[in-house]
């Protein structure tokens, strides 16, 4: 996966509720990438999806999110700060979130940095249509 | 939150597949992957689609994954039906051009918010939260969020907006002494409707809602009660209402 610029980086409570505050970050975001509104849907369920397993499978207290943008591509990756052994386990990458997010983005990957909890990070280009 | 995921092995899945096309294997593959179809009708919904059209949609994508998965690929089924629902349900919405998961333009959405806020203002005494904005005017909290954005938007446009003479802005216009609302061509192209209103209702919505004043000082300015704003603004909305729902 290609890194990009950082344009906006967040940690939030690791519980539902702001996983809703995250989505909305990724798509006032993705709004600035000028992406059809159906487009920056696909990247608040992705990300909703996202955010929603690693609360299912890491016990964390936060999860941050770091987007990178360019002119053509948001990347965006959640993290959670807790433990999964292993990560991502197959359970995860059987699951219907990371079916959902695989299945509305370009690219997904899930990942584990030194020194950082267990991480789904994904790519989502802009299809620019005819208009 | 359960994470769901197929109750069958890969094996018994594969087995499955070679049995195609017997009926009653293409029947069990359905069956088994019913629930994930309905998973992701139920993320799709909440787009003022009904979930029984997503859900039939999705089975339909499920389906046509089942009857056109080639396993000699290597790639587990669940990942190619899960791109083919996607596709299924994207389609879907293309074809309805998304109007359905915005039923309002930003005007018409901000003006229920308005009407609603104003309303349960004076229910709740007091500001009512997001949440409740939401579940009264029957939207998405995201939507009243967006709302909120659009009208605070358009407040900063009308603010930094030249006023005509040049030499001065709205926000001037707005600080100086004879405070004159009919400056802002802009505001009122936001909605046309607004210059059928009597200049009074039209003056309480500019103050109320573009200035952000409150109804006590709006009722103090004008001197009549806190009350008789609000009817007011309520009545007045109600009429924008209206007209936007005519065109």
């Amino acid at each position: 996966m290609t890194d990009l610029p950082t344009a906006v980086s967040v940690e939030v409570p690791a519980t539902p509720e702001f996983v809703q505050v995250l989505r909305n970050i990724a798509a006032g975001v993705a709004a600035r990438l000028d992406m059809p509104i159906d487009q920056i849907e696909e990247v608040r369920l992705a990300v909703t999806e996202a955010a929603s397993l690693l609360l299912d499978e890491v016990d964390a207290a936060s999860l941050r999110m770091t987007i990178g943008r360019d002119a053509e591509a948001l990347d965006v990756r959640l993290s959670a700060d807790g433990h999964a052994d292993p990560w991502p386990s197959d359970r995860a990458l059987a699951s219907w979130p990371w079916l959902v997010v695989k299945g509305l983005t370009d690219e997904i990957q899930a990942e584990r940095h030194d020194g950082d909890g267990p991480s789904i990070r994904f790519t989502k280009r802009l299809e620019r249509a005819d208009r | 939150m359960s994470t769901g995921r197929p109750s069958r092995s890969e094996e018994e899945i594969a087995a499955l597949f070679g049995r195609l096309p017997d009926p009653a294997a293409r029947e069990e593959l359905a069956k088994e992957f019913l629930p994930l179809a309905e998973y992701f009708a139920r993320r799709f919904s909440g787009r003022g689609e009904p979930v029984d059209d997503l859900t039939q949609t999705a089975s339909l994508g499920l389906l046509n994954a089942i009857d056109r998965f080639d396993p000699e690929r290597g790639v587990p089924f669940s990942t190619y039906a899960a791109a083919t629902i996607v596709g299924e349900l994207k389609r879907h919405f293309r074809d309805r051009g998304w109007a359905l998961r915005v039923p309002r333009n930003v005007q018409e959405t901000a003006i229920l918010v308005n009407r609603t806020v104003s309303t349960m203002w004076q229910d709740l005494g007091r500001a009512p939260t997001v949440a409740e904005i939401a579940s009264a005017a029957d939207i998405g909290e995201d939507d009243v969020l967006q709302a909120l954005d659009a009208l605070q938007a358009y407040t900063t446009d009308s603010l930094d907006a030249p006023t005509g003479d040049a030499t001065s802005t709205t926000a001037e216009s707005i600080g100086s002494e004879d405070r004159s609302f009919e400056v802002s061509e802009e505001w009122l192209s936001l909605a046309p409707a607004l210059r059928d209103l009597p200049e009074r209702e039209r003056k309480i919505l500019y103050l109320r809602f573009f200035e952000g004043r409150t109804q006590t000082e709006i009722a103090d300015e004008l001197g009549i009660s806190q009350m008789h704003v609000s009817r007011l603004v309520s009545q007045s909305l109600e009429k924008l209402r209206d007209q936007a729902g005519e065109v």
